[in-house]
């Protein structure tokens, strides 16, 4: 379970962040909607330890994230919204590499790297150099990194990006399989599209969170609407 | 594996597949075999040795290729994003910072390897004998040394990569804060404070270098390197975390990190300091007894008593380091003989008062070696930069006192004089001289006949004729049993060579064919073996610049018993000889007291002149050694040409500018089609 209690952050005077709580239960596929700028992506790399918030708490399992970030970084997997990848390695090297990075043990790492293969649709890839393979297909490679070693918690920055429309039909059958271990975390602009799978949308505005709508409890089409009124006004 | 070894593979893994690589490698062979090539022409006579010289021409490039190895491993991840990946990951950031700069370092060490071996193959293929004198211990110091100093370039590239996301910007700052701030500093000081040049020495990390391949190994200059390097990677691990600290209150986090930085630096400065003032050193047993020439080894063997050395130096002094170990290995030959039995001392003249007080009433002078036996006691001042011949002299003179015998050096025609300190005068070889025990004196002939006492007389390079008067006294003289040394002047005209012939001695206005030349305008020329003065030089050569040749065809050797002359050729190639002695009188009874007149004409007049003698090794001096002992009737002094620890290439002009190409062109690009090879494949494979 991942917890997030007033988290804040400023970019020098301009504050982005200014009291985000919420809680992601393992399973539920949260998405995190709001406009350019609202916070989104800073948010996801708070979430990733990759910047230290001016204030508040993250924690998975009970793991606090800026304490005992190793521990933490341990059950998390990430997608950032631009990946890179090392454009000199075969697709199958790159995630044997980051397999070992992350400490997994070498004779789960082949089930591991075939697993994620199978799950993003990359199994037909592997052998071939990550520097001939268009930007969608990195970007799979780039997911199956994240989700490789079935992480608690899986953070997915701008997700459906650079997708293709079959990939993003199989999204939803892939973040299930994904939420099956994870609390998983998504960020995007689609949000119909997200809304074909995500469980619970969050709306970031000025800096909080504005509103939390569970599809379970208004439905896939009103969500999305009450996301769109929600997200009004903002930046105005 | 761990996050670190992981990190290493994946580094060296994109360094084999970049044609950048192998063009940095490429250019670092040819850079390093150019000066390499540089120093060994350079070296060639001094006590060098083939590591010393290798070791000392990577380290002056193995920053700038740390440089540029390492450009680009932190800046280009943090430009293309994948800083972002490695972060997120459950690594600490100084594992991915060790396994980086390991990796930098594995290519460092790859190259330095693949320089020793290019190197010594094409030293194998055009001049073996400079190879013969390497030995694997002074190697593998030497090499540590290097390997310390790459991992410091390496480290500190690492750190000043996390810093930019340029990795043109990475290059620009490692290579002026390692490669050139360090020399450009050294070198103002050199220029700007003269007066200290003898406190800073040589570069001090050449120096380090040079000093591990002589077997000396300064723990203080290692614990200082070890002591940066870990510093270095200190701060790029810090600096990699600190990218997280990128909101408002963050800045309090950057103000520690910045402080963790700062106190770290002053930690490491301190250890610094601290390891220099305890300087440890260990020596290892590297120059032992075969450094020795074999004159010094027969002046030990051949004498028995106790002689005390005492090094009257400061131990701050950079001269001290290699002087003790000079001592040491002269004091282990000395036990090792048997002879004379040596002690060693050590004063400072600052630090120990009583012993400095001592030696200074005996006349010492800070900065000198005092030698003791008995009563006698010689002095060497180190300002003459004194090498083992002197120290050999030394000896010679605290074991036998000699008899000094006056060498007249004529004056008045235009001669080399033993006075003057130019690149044409002869104060260097004079000094030798006097250093043996003879004194050098001026003789002018116009004034007077020449002095009973005269041992040798010596005319150098006289390019005006003698007044038939001087001619007469210098006749008269040769007739009494005199010893003459006539160096000829350039035209062969002027001088004595009017009277010459006379004594069987005709100079020829013609080339010397067939000898070898290092410069185009010297000629090599070898020393013949069958005479005093140059058997024990055989196999050695001396150098002379456009030498006269001596008209053996035209060789009189008449008369009988004593009036009998002989001629002997002492170098030559073929039937052109360049110095020849003649001897009249030799052939009298052993009965008979009759002194022989000896002559020797050298066709160079400025074959011992102090330029001849600075530019290069060669048996030059010996050869004038020799000859001044048999001309005035004391053994041959000089057992060999040239000493064993001297570095001799034999490489001729042609040898060296085809070696150069070989090391510093053929070689390094043969190198970089391999890599570029292997990378293309690899690449095209996928």
């Amino acid at each position: 379970m991942l917890e997030v209690r007033n988290l804040a952050f400023s970019y020098g005077r301009r504050s982005v962040l200014r009291d985000v709580s919420f809680s992601v239960s393992p399973g539920e596929i949260v998405g995190i909607v709001g406009a350019n700028g609202a916070g989104k992506t800073t948010l996801l790399r708070i979430l990733a330890t990759l910047v230290y918030p001016d204030g508040g708490r993250v924690a998975c399992n009970g793991v606090d994230a800026f304490a005992r970030p190793l521990r933490y970084r341990k059950q998390m997997g990430y997608l950032a919204e631009n990946p890179a990848l090392y454009e000199d390695m075969t697709v199958k090297k790159y995630l044997d590499y980051r397999a070992h990075l992350k400490g997994e043990a070498d004779k789960r790492i082949r089930r591991r790297v075939t697993e994620a293969a199978a799950l993003c649709r990359i199994s037909s890839f592997m052998r071939s150099a990550v520097r001939h393979l268009s930007a969608g297909m990195k970007r799979r490679v780039a997911l199956a990194d994240a989700l490789m070693l079935r992480p608690r918690v899986l953070l997915l920055d701008d997700f459906l990006a650079g997708l293709d429309y079959s990939m993003r039909e199989s999204a939803g059958a892939v973040l299930s399989e994904a939420a099956a271990f994870s609390s998983v975390i998504v960020t995007g602009h689609e949000i119909a599209d997200m809304a074909k799978f995500v469980t619970r949308f969050l709306v970031i505005k000025d800096g909080v969170v504005a509103k939390s709508i569970s599809l379970s409890e208004v439905g896939a089409e009103a969500a999305v609407a009450e996301v769109r009124k929600a997200m009004e006004g903002v930046g105005k | 594996m761990s996050a670190s070894a992981v990190t290493f593979k994946r580094t060296i893994g994109r360094m084999r597949n970049s044609f950048q690589t192998a063009l940095a490698i490429a250019s670092f062979l040819a850079a390093s075999g150019a000066l390499f090539s540089y120093k060994l022409v350079s070296a060639e006579g001094t006590a060098s040795t083939f590591v010393e010289l290798w070791a000392s021409s990577v380290s002056v490039f193995l920053p700038l290729l740390a440089a540029f190895l390492g450009m680009d491993i932190w800046s280009e991840e943090r430009r293309t994003g994948m800083a972002d990946v490695l972060l997120s990951s459950p690594v600490r950031e100084r594992e991915f910072v060790f396994g980086k700069a390991l990796g930098v370092f594995g290519s460092l060490a790859f190259s330095a390897v693949l320089s020793c071996v290019i190197t010594a193959e094409c030293l194998s293929w055009y001049a073996p004998v400079a190879l013969s004198e390497v030995r694997i211990l002074s190697f593998a110091l030497s090499f540590a040394a290097l390997l310390v100093q790459g991992g410091l370039w390496c480290a500190a590239t690492t750190a000043l990569s996390a810093a930019f996301t340029s990795a043109a910007s990475s290059f620009c700052a490692s290579a002026i804060l390692l490669a050139a701030l360090p020399r450009a500093i050294w070198l103002s000081l050199m220029a700007f404070a003269p007066s200290g040049r003898m406190a800073f020495g040589r570069f001090p990390l050449d120096a380090h270098v040079e000093d591990c391949a002589a077997g000396v190994f300064p723990i203080g200059l290692f614990v200082v390197l070890i002591s940066l390097t870990i510093l270095s990677l200190f701060l790029a691990s810090k600096k990699i975390s600190s990218l997280k600290y990128c909101g408002r209150v963050s800045r309090k986090h950057l103000r520690e990190v910045a402080l963790e930085m700062v106190l770290s630096c002053v930690f490491a400065v301190g250890i610094s300091i601290l390891a220099l003032r305890f300087d440890f050193i260990v020596e290892l047993p590297i120059s032992s007894h075969d450094r020795f020439s074999p004159r010094m080894r027969q002046v030990l063997s051949e004498s028995s008593g106790k002689v005390i050395v005492t090094s009257f130096l400061s131990r701050r002094d950079p001269r001290f380091r290699p002087l003790a170990r000079n001592l040491r290995s002269l004091k282990r030959l000395a036990d090792h003989l048997g002879g004379i039995a040596i002690e060693l001392q050590y004063v400072d003249p600052k630090w120990d008062i009583g012993p400095a007080g001592r030696l200074a009433s005996k006349g010492a002078r800070d900065g000198s070696i005092m030698l003791e036996m008995g009563r006698r006691s010689v002095m060497i001042d180190l300002a003459d930069s004194p090498g083992e011949r002197d120290l050999v002299s030394a000896l010679r003179r605290l074991i036998v006192p000699l008899q000094r015998k006056d060498i007249r050096w004529v004056a008045g025609h235009g001669e080399l004089r033993p006075d003057s300190y130019g690149s044409w005068g002869m104060s260097d070889i004079a000094r030798e001289l006097a250093r043996e025990g003879y004194r050098n004196l001026v003789l002018d002939l116009a004034a007077g006949d020449v002095p009973q006492e005269c041992a040798l007389m010596v005319i150098a390079g006289a390019k005006d004729d003698f007044s038939r008067v001087e001619l007469g006294r210098v006749n008269e003289y040769l007739k009494k049993g005199g010893r003459l040394l006539v160096l000829m002047g350039r035209t062969g005209q002027g001088g004595v060579s009017s009277l010459l012939p006379s004594w069987g001695m005709r100079p020829a206005a013609r080339p010397i064919t067939g000898a070898k030349t290092l410069s185009g305008t010297d000629v090599v020329v070898p020393i013949l073996a069958d005479h005093p003065i140059s058997s024990a030089l055989t196999g050695s050569r001396i150098v002379l610049e456009s030498p006269l040749v001596f008209d053996t065809a035209a060789v009189v050797e008449s008369g009988t018993g004593a009036d009998r002359i002989e001629f002997t050729p002492l170098a030559g190639v073929g039937e052109d000889v360049v110095a020849a002695v003649v001897e009249r009188g030799s052939g009298a009874g052993s009965d008979l007291a009759i002194r022989p007149t000896r002559i020797v004409a050298v066709g160079d007049g400025a074959f011992v002149s102090n330029g001849a003698l600075a530019v290069r090794s060669c048996a030059n001096r010996d050869f004038l050694l020799n000859i001044v002992a048999y001309l005035s009737g004391t053994d041959a002094m000089g057992a060999s040409g040239v000493e064993p620890h001297v570095l001799v290439t034999g490489l001729d002009r042609n040898s060296r500018f085809a070696f150069t190409m070989v090391l510093a062109l053929a070689l390094p690009l043969s190198v970089l089609v391999v890599l570029s090879s292997i990378v293309y494949f690899r690449r095209r494979i996928r």
